[in-house]
């Protein structure tokens, strides 16, 4: 590989290099796939390694690009979290239920981008269906965070997060249900993109909470995001909450936002008693350089943003409960015993991991007779005002910004004993999932814990109107371009 | 909110269809009855005259035409299933 650190090259860049013939899809798919291996031996981060896949994918995108039909995307290596349905691929979805499970339909936003001629090198280790905050969950073991083994990515999208921070492939592809990309991206120092529900197509995204889930991006820069989510886009029919809107072109628009013209309001409801002071100063002081580039600070207040978090732990084991019964070992993923009803009980005793066992129950409690209304019921009530909330807060400012997670990233181990206290790392990512707003997490500084010797990374949110990521994307954009923590890297030998 | 039994978890389990073990069922009634305290917050919410919230889309009825097309061939729906039989899952009685 002539050119050096080539990993860190920015999607602009790396497509440069490609279209000058600096190098082919081959040779930097080469150099990708010997990294994901060294790095899974410390990371864990990937479940399935797509080697040959990729190579056919590489060598016929440079044959594309030699022929001038290249787009921005052509040849470039990328990791996709597991729960996305790829033909022909194994797809664990993180749970070892799906450990022999090959789809034959691939997910429309990851075929949008193998359209596109992006490459392939694996899928990510995930908590199980998505079901985590950690990465400790997964049935093929924890993920590691590349700036301390010790301590957790964050998830669920832990697995992709790793990968991307680690410089594995330009990025990858995950979901975010409750903040399953925003706070594995703020654990790790890197970009995470949701975008608002329905903007991105869930057909073969393996469903966790249907009127929540939402694919988007892991990536090194908003910029870059902003590439990714121009091909994964748009209205798909084999989605029926997939929307109908055009999607923009958030890349060729990037400057288009004036930031001088923007307000971002600050809710006092983020800045309670379990934020961490050091996660508080990062906040504050990336709140001060978007005033020092020219946006209007307001101070708004989410009155319902302390029961968000209830909402979204009855509203979406609920639609668990439902989602999973598919398990059932009959037409897919393994199974344990003969008769045909022990087979289903015993098998999803057998290969459901304890997290997903717990929503299951959680959620098939909250929906049966008797309990219903009181909670279900309720909690869909109470979504409409944290929806309200919302809405109320975009007539007066434009964005708004908070932590992404009250704490630092936080010790393998030292949450997986209470279930209570893993649930609450989600506290200020689930309100964007329960109104179906945008959001991206970008970093904005570091900081070392009490408990630990090394310097942790610190991400921020900035949430927007529905269909308005436009407007995020350009606003991180302008904070990136005069602050370098999205270039900052963990020190890896690969 | 009545307080959560390990009758409670037993019958949800057989609603979930999961054959929990007797530790399990310790532990998931003690770890559930936590969180069902934890969302009970919503209680105190006033919720009269606040219409649900079931999806955030705004769509409605988003059918396609009814024509025929193109799906899943016999083969492809077939190939994850352990044992197949003239075009059929089986499982045993």
């Amino acid at each position: 590989m002539k050119i050096s650190k080539v990993e860190e090259l920015s999607i602009k860049k790396i497509h440069e290099a490609l279209l000058k013939s600096e190098t082919t899809s081959v040779e930097l798919t080469k150099y990708h796939l010997e990294r994901v291996e060294k790095f899974q031996k410390v990371s864990n981060a990937f479940t399935t390694i797509t080697k040959e896949f990729a190579l056919k994918q590489a060598g016929e995108a440079d044959k594309r690009i030699k022929s001038g039909k290249s787009t921005l995307l052509t040849g470039i290596p990328f990791s996709v979290k597991d729960v996305f349905s790829t033909t022909g691929i194994r797809t664990t979805a993180g749970s070892k239920i799906l450990d022999n499970y090959t789809p034959v339909y691939t997910s429309t936003v990851i075929q949008k981008l193998f359209d596109a001629g992006a490459v392939m090198i694996a899928k990510n280790n995930c908590d199980p269906f998505a079901f985590g905050a950690s990465n400790e969950n997964s049935g093929y073991g924890p993920v590691k965070n590349p700036w301390d083994e010790s301590r957790v990515p964050g998830g669920s999208s832990g697995g992709s997060a790793a990968a991307v921070a680690a410089r594995v492939g330009y990025f990858s592809i995950g979901s975010d249900t409750g903040g399953s990309i925003r706070q594995p991206a703020g654990f790790t120092g890197i970009s995470g993109l949701k975008v608002t529900y329905g903007r991105n197509s869930r057909y073969g995204l393996l469903a966790m909470g249907s009127s929540l889930d939402t694919p988007g991006i892991l990536a090194k820069s908003a910029e870059d995001t902003s590439i990714i989510e121009a091909f994964m886009a748009g209205h798909d029919e084999n989605d029926g909450t997939s929307s109908g809107s055009l999607p923009e072109d958030y890349y060729k628009n990037i400057e288009k936002t004036n930031i001088k013209n923007l307000k971002i309001g600050v809710a006092k409801e983020y800045f309670i008693e379990g934020l961490d002071p050091q996660v508080e100063k990062a906040t504050k002081d990336a709140i001060q350089k978007f005033k020092e580039l020219g946006a209007e600070i307001v101070e708004i207040s989410l009155p319902y943003t302390k029961y968000a978090l209830a909402v979204y732990y009855v509203i979406v084991p609920s639609e668990i409960s439902s989602n999973m019964a598919r398990y059932d070992s009959l037409r897919f993923g393994q199974a344990k015993g003969e008769k045909y009803m022990e087979r289903v009980v015993e098998s999803r005793e057998e290969f459901l991991e304890p997290e997903v066992k717990r929503r299951i129950m959680l959620g098939t409690y909250a929906l049966s007779a008797g309990y219903y209304d009181a909670y279900y019921k309720k909690a869909m009530k109470v979504r409409t005002l944290v929806r309200k909330d919302f809405e109320k807060a975009f007539e007066k400012v434009d964005l708004i910004i908070a932590p992404t997670s009250p704490t630092l990233p936080f010790k393998l181990g030292e949450k997986t004993g209470d279930p209570l206290q893993m649930y609450l790392a989600d506290v200020f990512t689930v309100p964007a999932n329960i109104a179906g707003i945008p959001g991206l997490s970008f970093p904005v500084g570091f900081a070392k814990p009490k408990d630990g010797k090394h310097e942790l990374p610190i991400g921020v949110q900035l949430l927007g109107k529905q269909f308005d990521e436009e407007k995020i994307i350009s606003a991180v954009h302008a904070y990136q371009k005069v602050t370098d923590w999205h270039k900052q890297m963990p020190k890896l030998e690969l | 909110m009545a307080k959560l039994t390990k009758e409670d978890i037993k019958h949800t389990a057989e609603l979930a269809k999961i054959k929990l073990s007797e530790s399990e069922i310790e532990k998931y009634t003690k770890e559930l009855a936590s969180v069902l305290g934890y969302v009970d917050i919503l209680s105190e919410v006033d919720t009269k005259d606040v219409e649900e919230t079931a999806q955030v889309t705004n769509l409605e009825n988003s059918l396609r035409e009814d024509e025929v097309r193109d799906s899943l061939s016999r083969e492809d729906a077939l190939s994850n299933a352990k044992d197949t039989d003239d075009g059929f899952i089986v499982t045993q009685r």
